[in-house]
């Protein structure tokens, strides 16, 4: 060991001073870097606001806040920040990962979200399903049970289990699905996971997006349609379009890993015309499409722009019913062809609408209603209990 | 600020050390000083100053300690070395413990005392002890003070040692702190330590966590005995390679400036006993406790009685010390039982039998130990045990503890592996073989640093996970 120590003396050995100079590189290259490069406001990829650089003054310096929003600055402003979150997803794949960030890389380049059971059997999710219960028991007894429905769509993790790779698990949603319908009762619940799973060899859902396709947004409608005895739209009454081919959802943007990209298609019904009315009086226009959002990485807004409060729709079909869809934003790919069966239409978002629902219903005369979320988002959705 | 972070990595280490190599010899220090208590300060704006004057404080004792030790006034060094004590411990028991006690006393007697709510300063454990041993050094041991105060700053609030240690007794670096020479070698051996520390804490303790986080949290209807096992086998995984990783990182940045910290972990869990296991585990705080409490109490020179008795004083500080919770004191407790016992006659008979099994029996109790150690609620606690003990009505295993078994299973092996000395073996039969080629081993030995610390940079961009567990203590 001494006798080590004194040859290294001698001479400082190159695999010391190349292991510093390497390590000085890296540290300062990548400060270097951070400090030149231009800090970026907004991460489409993220869908949110990055930190800016905070300010400095006393106060933030002394109650912390400066501090950690710098910290916070350093993180979100990072050089290759996108490029590294891929790789870090790569060495974790490299590892036999199959789920990363609550996602599941499944076969046939399906990205399955995975929700756990937790977030079903919250207190929040009870008391959506409970408030569900209370508004659909109140207009069974004045529009009629035949009149109003409660369709709480699975998401890919319970339909799409076709496409797992041997060992796979998620939390089979069907668990909280079979508390709603017995809490709205057998029939006013849709029963979609079913008819879905039938169709799980289709693409039904997105593979790189949290959402349902409008292929798969029609198969519970027409399963819907069956029970409530309306007569569904054919296919041959579809004018059917492809609109895009290079969407790269939500989930994409978890991970950041390349991926095959999805094909977004909408569905109008031939020969019937539609006047609508965006959130009061904001926009009208004669369908329900948004081209800008194309362009952009958002593209399931394309559908009614996001998600308006309320949607006023007129069709050409004078049958003098009125439906009313509450939802999230499983409903918006589909809502033109709902609409065609129906002279006027509403859709709300509780999120963005903050009317009495009861008093609306009520002035609107509706005569049928639809509510319509996504497993998910119903669970966890903080406003669902304003119906109640 | 901690190290696994970018603002540390990316920001505050290449300023201070272009700072400090760029300034002379005798600026040093204060340059050490006065950069840790900005990284201190930028997590804890205000309690800096809690730790400026608990520097103070020994700075002024110590001094006082070393002359009237000198002038034969032994009586009045006691007195101060007392006063030192109780401002140390005074300022840790009412930041750490107030809480605690008021709640303790609620619980007792049914009054309803309000909580202070203190935050914990952070490191408060770490550095109370330091500048405590810095006092007992000069009384017990005729350590000489430090003269100058920003030397002695430099030693407490030294950042890379300050806030999760190792506990840096003064007497080990009273020398460097005068004179050190600063060197490639050394700085070359700090690098590749910090590396490897910082893969330890970035790579294998927080993916081992997020299994046990994800198994702690699962519903009753999801828990397994498997289950449980194997999210326990996480949580020591993860708690290993989380304090030894940032152990590591501090021995390197320490060795970066020309310290030689103490080593604070040794291959923990090859143990085959609990006695093994604590010789080996956090090495710095059960020195401390040892050199401070133990033998001072009379250690084992005072019969098997007394003996009987220190362990178990040490042992209940020790678990006391790692938070203000009854599980923490129960875990304390709990080892200090083993240890008895072994010292009576488990420790023969272990020695006695294979080897395989002293070490099944070892990590098992440390596992037992882990689950006191990871819950502080009594009720999370009784429904993780009979889980892992077949009580309660859970099922063996389930789709889900299987799948969680075949994502992370990568994951376990590797951390698994890594707790022992093999890679280590393999990597130095590796090195002799091309070391006589100096360019090939310099070449191999780089690009392993630099893949490890780019996957670690790939992590710590992409994840906010990253607490660090021993912040609480």
């Amino acid at each position: 060991m001494k006798e080590n120590n004194i040859k290294k003396s001698k001479k400082i050995s190159i695999k010391n001073l190349v292991t510093v100079i390497v390590f000085l590189i890296l540290i300062g290259g990548f400060t270097i870097c951070s400090f030149l490069k231009q800090d970026t406001d907004f991460s489409e990829t993220e869908n949110r606001v990055l930190t800016e650089k905070p300010e400095i003054s006393a106060e933030a310096i002394f109650d912390g806040t400066y501090t950690s929003s710098y910290q916070e600055y350093v993180r979100d402003q990072f050089p290759f920040r996108n490029v590294f979150v891929a790789l870090r997803n790569y060495c974790e794949s490299f590892l036999n990962k199959t789920e990363i960030n609550e996602v599941l890389i499944c076969n046939d380049d399906y990205y399955i979200e995975s929700h756990k059971r937790g977030n079903y059997e919250s207190e929040l999710a009870d008391i959506n399903r409970l408030a569900l219960g209370t508004f659909c028991n109140r207009y069974k007894e004045i529009l009629g049970t035949e009149h109003i429905s409660a369709m709480i769509v699975p998401t890919a993790q319970s339909v799409m289990t076709n496409k797992f790779k041997p060992g796979m698990y998620a939390y089979n949603q069907e668990e909280y699905l079979d508390k709603i319908k017995e809490t709205v009762g057998e029939d006013i619940f849709i029963n979609t996971k079913d008819v879905l799973s039938e169709y799980n060899e289709e693409y039904i859902y997105y593979r790189t997006d949290h959402h349902w396709t409008t292929y798969g947004a029609y198969i519970a409608y027409r399963e819907w349609a069956q029970k409530k005895g309306i007569e569904a739209y054919d296919m041959e009454d579809i004018a059917i379009r492809e609109i895009s081919n290079d969407f790269l959802g939500t989930i994409n943007s978890k991970l950041n890993m390349s991926m095959k990209k999805d094909t977004i298609v909408e569905y109008t019904i031939k020969n019937v015309t539609f006047e609508i009315d965006y959130n009061m009086g904001l926009e009208q226009k004669d369908n329900f499409f948004y081209e800008e959002y194309l362009a952009k990485k958002d593209k399931y807004s394309y559908f009614l722009g996001g998600n308006p409060g309320l949607v006023d729709i007129t069709s050409s079909n004078k049958n003098g019913k009125t439906l009313l869809i509450i939802k999230d934003s499983y409903a918006n790919c589909i809502a033109p062809v709902y609409s065609a069966n129906f002279e006027k239409t509403y859709i709300i978002d509780l999120r963005f609408f903050n009317m009495s629902i009861d008093s609306f219903i009520d002035e609107n005369e509706v005569t049928d209603i639809l509510v319509l979320y996504n497993a998910d988002s119903f669970a966890g959705d903080k406003y669902v209990k304003r119906i109640k | 600020m901690v190290f696994s972070d970018l603002l540390f990595l990316f920001r505050f280490l290449p300023i201070v050390l272009l700072i400090y190599f760029i300034a002379p010899k005798k600026l040093r220090n204060g340059i050490l000083f006065f950069s840790s208590l900005v990284f201190y300060a930028w997590g804890e704006p205000v309690y800096v100053c809690l730790m400026l004057f608990s520097t103070l404080v020994d700075y002024v004792h110590g001094r006082l300690v070393y002359r009237f030790k000198n002038n034969g006034e032994l009586k009045k060094a006691k007195i101060v070395v007392a006063s030192s004590m109780i401002i140390n411990l005074g300022l840790l028991g009412f930041f750490k413990y107030v809480d605690f006690f008021i709640g303790s006393v609620n619980s007792v007697f049914g009054n309803s005392i309000e909580f202070l709510n203190v935050a914990l300063p952070i490191g408060i454990s770490f550095y109370t002890f330091q500048t405590m041993s810095y006092t007992l050094d000069i009384y017990m041991n005729n350590e000489e003070p430090q003269k100058n105060i920003i030397n002695f700053g430099a030693y407490v609030a030294m950042f890379p040692q300050l806030i999760a240690g190792p506990i840096v007794q003064y007497r080990t670096v009273a020398n460097e702190l005068r004179s050190r020479k600063e060197n490639i070698d050394d700085f070359a051996l700090g690098v590749r330590r910090f590396i490897l520390g910082l893969g330890k804490k970035v790579l294998l303790a927080n993916s081992t966590g997020a299994v046990w986080t994800e198994i702690k949290n699962l519903p009753d209807a999801d828990l397994t005995v498997a289950g449980s096992w194997i999210g326990i086998i996480c949580f020591a995984l993860q708690i290993y390679y989380d304090f030894a990783g940032y152990s590591d990182m501090a021995i390197g940045l320490g060795k970066m400036f020309g310290f030689n910290f103490p080593v604070n972990f040794d291959y923990p869990y090859l143990s085959k006993s609990v006695t093994e296991f604590f010789r080996r585990w956090h090495i710095s705080l059960g020195k401390w406790f040892r050199d401070y409490v133990y033998i001072p109490l009379g250690g084992n020179r005072k019969g098997l009685l007394k003996q009987v008795r220190n362990i178990m004083i040490v042992w209940f500080l020790t678990g006391f010390w790692h938070g203000a919770a009854y599980n923490f004191i129960l875990w304390g407790l709990y080892f200090g039982i083993l240890l008895v016992i072994e010292k009576l006659f488990l420790l023969k008979l272990l020695n006695k039998i294979n080897g395989a099994f002293a070490h099944i029996y070892a990590l098992f109790v440390v596992l037992i130990g882990w689950v006191l150690f990871e819950f502080d609620s009594m009720n999370a606690m009784g429904r993780f045990f009979s889980c892992m003990f077949g009580f309660g009505g859970f099922s063996l295993c389930n789709d889900y503890t299987l799948y969680l078994l075949i994502n992370s299973a990568a994951v376990i092996v590797i951390a698994a592996v890594g707790s022992t000395p093999l890679p280590k073996l393999i990597a130095d039969k590796i090195l002799m073989k091309i070391n006589s080629k100096e360019i090939l081993s310099a070449i191999a030995e780089n690009i392993v640093l630099v893949i490890v610390f780019m996957i670690c940079l790939f992590y710590l961009v992409a994840g906010s996970y990253n607490p660090f567990l021993y912040f609480r203590f």
